[in-house]
């Protein structure tokens, strides 16, 4: 099964509700672990479809998600999900969450399904009830006979797949996801992020808790950006990366003489470098249809264009020094 | 405690074992080695005296090594295998699940052990008078060793061999010495439970006072509340994972 094929059956399969506004609050929440402070006053309103949870290891990522299910308990500050306040009602946010954990393992000495069964049964569902449902996630993951397997014997790619199961056997709300892209092969990557977006897409909230860029990247429309304890960031990542401008740089026979006046004349900032090369201000994607009806009513040819946009990471390495929210 | 943290912490224990291919193999061989006793003596290849020397044998060092290789599954197994994670974010507060699962251990190596036990009185011919005692010790003693080496278990990697050691040198030895001294090792009033009473061969005898059943039943409760009290605040100030 196709990455997007398994996807539409995690739609049918989970029927995820569409909630709108902010469904993490968190204010000046403080937290100490072994009397260290490990939240420092920790300040963000998320709405996000899918949330990123960012930062180095040590950031506090984890016992922010901690403090999230109610498992731990800050010190001081307030903690919301899904408009509930933790920890006083933890154990309606447990029955609203699905969680894959990069600490926890599967459980061993038996089969794929019995695992995401018992997963089922300790957020409170009957043991048939949750048989079914397991057999439902588990098609929807596209695991097949594996799920008969003993999961001692499972690959990386299928023992995440088996979490994300026991993550989602109860149709939860909202999917926490902790790393569930850690110790997978690229393609393994690219197909669990696939299904993971596709949960997203049918209306399911996600939070996904990473250190790789290009995961949060890929899945994520808001970020939460955390250094030593404390948010850097918090907010849509369109805002992050800034208005879509940049300097643009094509090399193509003739473009330096003949393009740089024919864009300057059109109120775009250009500049040629030497007879094949010109440097234009793109400001978005109406600069850049004109820069190619321009070539092509003068029959120019673009061997190569090269932007100097601020990626991803970058944008997220600069909201890190600046420290600012 | 809430009932929603038991079920939970309690289910979270039992589910996985039950699927557990090494438990299905414990039991049928449980069974096979029951089969093969009741065939030998049927064939009369083994006296009522032999049945019952097994039966105390089942009884110590019966309990004290079964209880040291089951109570590795209290905690010790979920923190090696990573599975704690999911009863603790269910949420279960952490004593509640030390408490449960210490419990659940000790009451399945009680079933376990007393149906052993009843099987090998019966064929050994005893009276019926003993068997309510019988039935403490295998209750009792199975709680009692569950909830020592399970604390070991989870202070300790290698958690078996320090259950072993101390059984060996200190309980068992202890237990067996024909002084009043013998009383402290819960073995000495488990054997007193499970008429499985037997002393060092030493020619000193100093001030041997003889168990008493309510002594003993008092004795081996205490240690068992002593021992789970110690694991819950041991496991609630543990480091596991970052997530909780």
């Amino acid at each position: 099964m196709t990455p997007n094929a398994a996807a539409t059956d995690v739609t049918s399969a989970t029927g995820a509700t569409g909630a709108t506004g902010p469904w993490i609050e968190l204010s000046g929440v403080q937290l100490d672990r072994g009397g260290r402070p490990v939240l420092r006053g920790v300040d963000a309103v998320l709405s996000g479809r899918a949330i990123g949870l960012v930062g180095a290891n040590g950031a506090g990522k984890s016992t922010l998600i901690g403090a999230l299910l109610g498992v731990l308990r800050a010190k001081a500050g307030t903690v919301r999900l899904l408009g509930l306040d933790l920890p006083a009602h933890a154990q309606e946010v447990r029955t609203r969450c699905g969680v894959m954990a990069e600490q926890a393992g599967v459980f061993p000495g038996g089969s794929g399904v019995e695992a995401v069964t018992f997963a089922g049964q300790l957020t409170g569902l009957a043991r048939r009830e949750s048989l079914r449902r397991a057999h439902r996630a588990l098609d929807a993951l596209a695991v097949g006979e594996e799920r008969y397997r003993e999961t001692s014997g499972y690959s990386t790619g299928m023992r995440q797949r088996c979490k994300l199961a026991m993550s989602l056997v109860h149709d939860p709300e909202v999917l926490i996801l902790d790393e569930p892209t850690v110790g997978l092969d690229p393609p393994g990557r690219l197909q669990l992020l696939e299904l993971i977006r596709e949960l997203r897409n049918e209306g399911r909230r996600i939070l996904l808790s990473t250190h790789i860029l290009h995961d949060a990247e890929f899945l994520c429309d808001e970020l939460l950006l955390m250094d030593n304890g404390a948010v850097t960031y918090a907010g849509p990542i369109s805002k992050l990366m800034g208005p879509k401008d940049e300097t643009l740089i094509a090399r193509g026979r003739g473009l330096g003489t003949v393009l740089a006046p024919l864009l300057a004349g059109r109120g775009i900032e250009a500049s040629s470098a030497g007879e094949h090369e010109v440097r234009f201000h793109s400001r978005g994607d109406e600069d850049l249809r004109l820069f190619w009806s321009l070539v092509d009513e003068n029959d120019l040819e673009v061997r190569k264009l090269q932007g100097s946009a601020l990626s991803f990471e970058d944008a997220v390495v600069g909201a890190m020094e600046r420290g600012s929210v | 405690m809430e009932p929603r943290a038991i079920s939970t912490a309690f289910w979270g224990f039992i589910g996985p074992m039950t699927a557990s291919r090494s438990l299905k193999i414990v039991v049928v061989s449980s069974v096979g080695i029951l089969g093969l006793v009741l065939l030998v003596f049927f064939m009369g290849w083994i006296e009522k005296e032999d049945i019952d020397s097994l039966r105390a044998l089942a009884v110590v060092p019966g309990i004290p090594l079964a209880a040291a290789i089951l109570s590795e599954m209290t905690l010790r197994d979920g923190i090696t295998h990573r599975t704690l994670l999911y009863p603790l974010l269910g949420p279960v507060p952490r004593p509640v699940l030390a408490i449960v699962r210490t419990l659940a251990t000790g009451s399945l190596l009680a079933i376990f052990s007393a149906v052993a036990l009843l099987f090998l009185h019966v064929l050994s011919g005893r009276g019926w008078n003993e068997l309510g005692q019988e039935a403490a010790a295998a209750l009792l003693g199975s709680l009692t060793y569950v909830s020592i080496f399970g604390l070991i278990h989870l202070i300790s990697k290698r958690g078996f061999i320090i259950c072993i050691a101390l059984y060996g040198i200190f309980d068992h030895a202890i237990g067996m010495l024909p002084f009043a001294m013998s009383s402290i090792a819960p073995s000495h009033h488990l054997r007193f439970l499970g008429a499985a009473e037997e002393t060092f061969g030493i020619p000193v005898v100093i001030d041997m006072p003889d168990p008493t059943l309510p002594g003993s039943i008092l004795f081996l409760t205490a240690t068992i509340a002593i021992a789970i009290s110690a694991t819950a605040v041991i496991f609630s100030r543990k480091s596991l994972a970052e997530l909780c």
